[in-house]
């Protein structure tokens, strides 16, 4: 699948603000399963970004928008082709496949997709509680990590509004409602939990004409986890469908606060954001299985 | 006034079995001796004034009365003669080698992690690694400007190195007012003794700032960054500003435009090229780290990245004096440097280690347990001095959370006399070593005694009630 995504992050301020510092992760990943073809960038007002790679190989632009402005505006544009060959749909999962995921090497390597964050933190007994019918249902972890996929579709009611970015998946796990980012920060920590190295994935999701699939049509977050042999695979938790050709991967981390999209420190008063994002399909590939 | 004095099981630094003193300790002892008790007070008393007078304080946290106090001096100086101080230099340079050179491997390739050695979990799962500063070029691959080694003597009479202090090492400014104290009202005490001064010693330091500057500028401006006045160490960093004669900063008169670091003068922008932060990493630059953060620079890390400053200490250095990781640096010493430690390290228990955590909780009673990511001598247990109540309340804390906790027996640090008035009584001490690295690294003579005042004690930080010693080196 061909993609062209264009992205309009729109700031207005209700006064004139100066000294605004920002940086954004918004070009898609180019790797093997997903090819960044452009990418382009436009800031209002006109000044200029500086590049860097961040830990978990993300680009990231950075850049200072020094004089008096009441406006902010960026505007991406990226064309990205996704190889539909490269997914897949079930996975055998042999004994060595399950050593090798249990394994001291294997643990130390994803160590940090294996560890609590602020957002990810669930007490054990609740882990425990939510995870242990599955787990002992599911025949191997793939199975086991498609059934919390499922399970958090099912148990949570798709609600913008009720939580914010701050949100933790100890809080919406309460009220068992949420967007996007909670469903994946409660399954972050549900594999977390029981071994399974899982990250956080920014991205978009093409939702096409007559789709089923929700999510904010702005950014879209999902989860990926790792299993031996695997590579990374995508679990979309808010659709309850394996994250493939359809889910545009924009950057990865431990949690939402390793790849938020666009952040900023400046000085002035009160800001109004407005986020439109459009994902057009350019071509369209016939699935072969 | 030695002769109700009793050395008991401890290493005495001053005094041999029998009471004879060490040959290092004779011409002072015998002063003390000879001293009236009477002026001894009286000038014990001078110098606590003289403390007070200077305004030299230290913040106490979790203290509901005034919150400043001085630290209590003691005149009996802490005496190390030049063999034994000569062999420490070589330990203490060779310690901060191996942990500058681990950062940049942490901050880099992590071969060290892929070789094995160090688990990779304790160190990229640990509150001090910082993911936002990996593959930044650090000036001179520099990322220790300041260490601060934490040295105990055992019952044997051999240094041991207690911990690490790698982010923002306090307590150099005490250094240099108990000095001055003691020349001023102890001057008869140094007749006789060739103690290595300390008059040139911020030369070396400026010089080792100077050194790290980026791009090789060579003349370049270096700010001291403070959290403020109300930082419990807010008084160091004054005194050191003054000392090193560079500007005294708060986050708020700096800024960074287009990558590079200014600060705000009465003149417009001045360019600053090395930050001698004494903030806390979490609160340096609130784009990259902690938002909420009033005391930082945003853009900090940028114009890091950009190369464009330099920051010292560096960011995150955390991840090499986080107690569980000090068990690792002898291993650090051989992977890097293919030498064996000079200085040894205390034998430490992990308790994230399901047998050696039921090796410590059976022997509570016998142990110190610290968090490992504590510091200032806060919740630690001291098995041995700890009641079965405290001991339970700890044991449960450790229980929740056991991979927090790292676990050590019990040292018998060594001691030296306390003036208490009418006699001397021993107390335990340690050494806090300064070793700056600049274009060679330099190990700062002497260092700060600390001295646990409370009777039976060994908690000599001054946080808690711990009181402070000259530290006297030997050229001779």
């Amino acid at each position: 699948m061909k993609y062209r995504v264009t992205q309009h992050t729109h700031y207005t301020y209700e006064q004139p603000v100066s000294q605004s510092i920002n940086q954004f992760r918004l070009k898609p990943i180019d790797d093997l399963k997903q090819e960044c073809i452009s990418f382009k960038k436009e800031i209002t007002p006109d000044v200029p970004s500086y590049v860097h790679y961040d830990y978990w190989g993300n680009h990231v632009e950075t850049f200072y928008a020094w004089e008096d402005h009441d406006e902010l505006l960026l505007v991406t544009t990226s064309e990205v082709m996704i190889d539909p060959y490269a997914f897949k749909e079930a996975y055998t999962f042999s004994s060595q496949m399950n050593d090798a995921l249990f394994s001291q090497g294997f643990r130390q390597q994803y160590a940090e997709f294996l560890m609590s964050t602020n957002y990810t933190t669930l007490p054990a007994e609740i882990c425990e509680e939510v995870t242990a019918p599955l787990w002992r249902d599911a025949v191997n972890p793939f199975e086991y990590v498609k059934m919390v996929n499922k399970y958090i579709y099912d148990t949570f009611t798709y609600e913008p509004g009720r939580t914010t970015v701050n949100t933790t998946a100890a809080e919406a796990l309460e009220e068992k409602v949420g967007v996007c980012q909670d469903y994946t920060h409660l399954m972050l920590a549900l594999c977390r939990y029981r071994g399974i190295p899982a990250r956080y994935v920014s991205g978009y999701l093409y939702i096409g004409e007559n789709s089923a699939m929700r999510g904010d049509a702005a950014t879209h977050a999902w989860v990926e986890v790792k299993l031996p042999t695997a590579g990374w695979v995508g679990f979309d938790p808010t659709n309850n469908v394996l994250a493939k050709d359809q889910h545009i991967r924009v950057a990865v981390g431990r949690d939402y606060s390793d790849i938020v999209p666009l952040k900023g420190v400046y000085h002035g008063g009160i800001q109004k954001l407005e986020v439109k994002v459009s994902v057009h399909a350019m071509e369209e590939n016939v699935l072969v299985e | 006034m030695f002769k109700t004095y009793e050395t008991e099981s401890f290493f005495d630094e001053m005094l041999q079995e029998k009471g004879r003193p060490r040959s290092h300790y004779q011409t002072l002892y015998d002063r003390l001796s000879d001293l009236p008790e009477d002026e001894l007070k009286i000038r014990h008393e001078a110098a606590q004034q003289n403390f007070l007078r200077q305004g030299i304080t230290f913040t106490v946290y979790n203290d509901n009365q005034g919150t400043e106090r001085t630290i209590p001096f003691d005149f009996v100086p802490n005496i190390i003669p030049k063999d034994e101080w000569k062999n420490l230099e070589k330990g203490l340079i060779q310690r901060v080698k191996a942990l500058n050179l681990f950062l940049d491997d942490v901050y880099n390739g992590q071969q060290i992690l892929k070789d094995g050695l160090i688990p990779r979990e304790l160190v990229v799962t640990c509150n001090h690694f910082y993911p936002q500063v990996t593959k930044i070029k650090v000036p001179r691959r520099n990322h220790i400007f300041m260490a601060g080694i934490d040295l105990v003597k055992d019952d044997n009479g051999e240094f041991r190195v207690l911990e690490d202090n790698l982010r923002n090492p306090s307590g150099l400014s005490y250094v240099f007012q108990n000095r001055y104290v003691m020349r001023h009202i102890f001057p008869d005490f140094f007749q006789d003794y060739d103690v290595q001064s300390l008059e040139d010693q911020f030369t070396h330091i400026h010089d080792a700032l100077s050194s790290v500057a980026p791009n090789g500028v060579s003349n370049p401006n270096i700010v001291l960054l403070t959290p403020g006045i109300y930082n419990s160490a807010y008084f160091d960093h004054s005194f050191i500003a003054q000392q090193l004669g560079i500007e005294l900063v708060e986050g708020r008169d700096l800024l960074v435009r287009d990558r590079v670091v200014y600060m705000k003068t009465t003149r417009g922008l001045k360019r600053v090229d090395v930050v001698y932060r004494r903030i806390d990493d979490d609160f340096l630059d609130p784009l990259e780290f902690r938002p909420d953060s009033m005391l930082g620079v945003a853009g900090l890390i940028d114009a890091y990245r950009a190369g464009n400053v330099t920051i010292c200490n560096g960011i995150g250095n955390g991840v090499a004096d986080d107690k569980a990781i000090y068990h690792y640096v002898p291993t650090m010493i051989r992977y890097y440097l293919g030498e064996e430690p000079i200085i040894k390290n205390v034998e430490t228990y992990f308790l994230r280690d399901e047998e050696q955590r039921k090796y410590v909780l059976e022997n509570l009673d016998q142990l110190v347990v610290k968090q490992t990511d504590g510091s200032g001598g806060y919740n630690l247990l001291i098995g041995p001095h700890a009641s079965e109540e405290e001991r339970e309340a700890y044991r449960r804390q450790i229980e929740k959370n056991p991979g927090n906790y790292i676990a050590q027996p019990m040292i018998k640090l060594s001691r030296l006399p306390v003036f208490r008035g009418e006699k001397f009584s021993g107390c335990h001490i340690d050494i806090r070593a300064f070793i700056f690295n600049g274009e060679q690294p330099h190990v700062f003579p002497g260092g700060l005694t600390r001295v646990a005042l409370k009777e039976g004690s060994m908690v000599v930080n001054s946080s808690q009630g711990g009181g402070g010693k000259d530290t006297w080196v030997m050229t001779e």
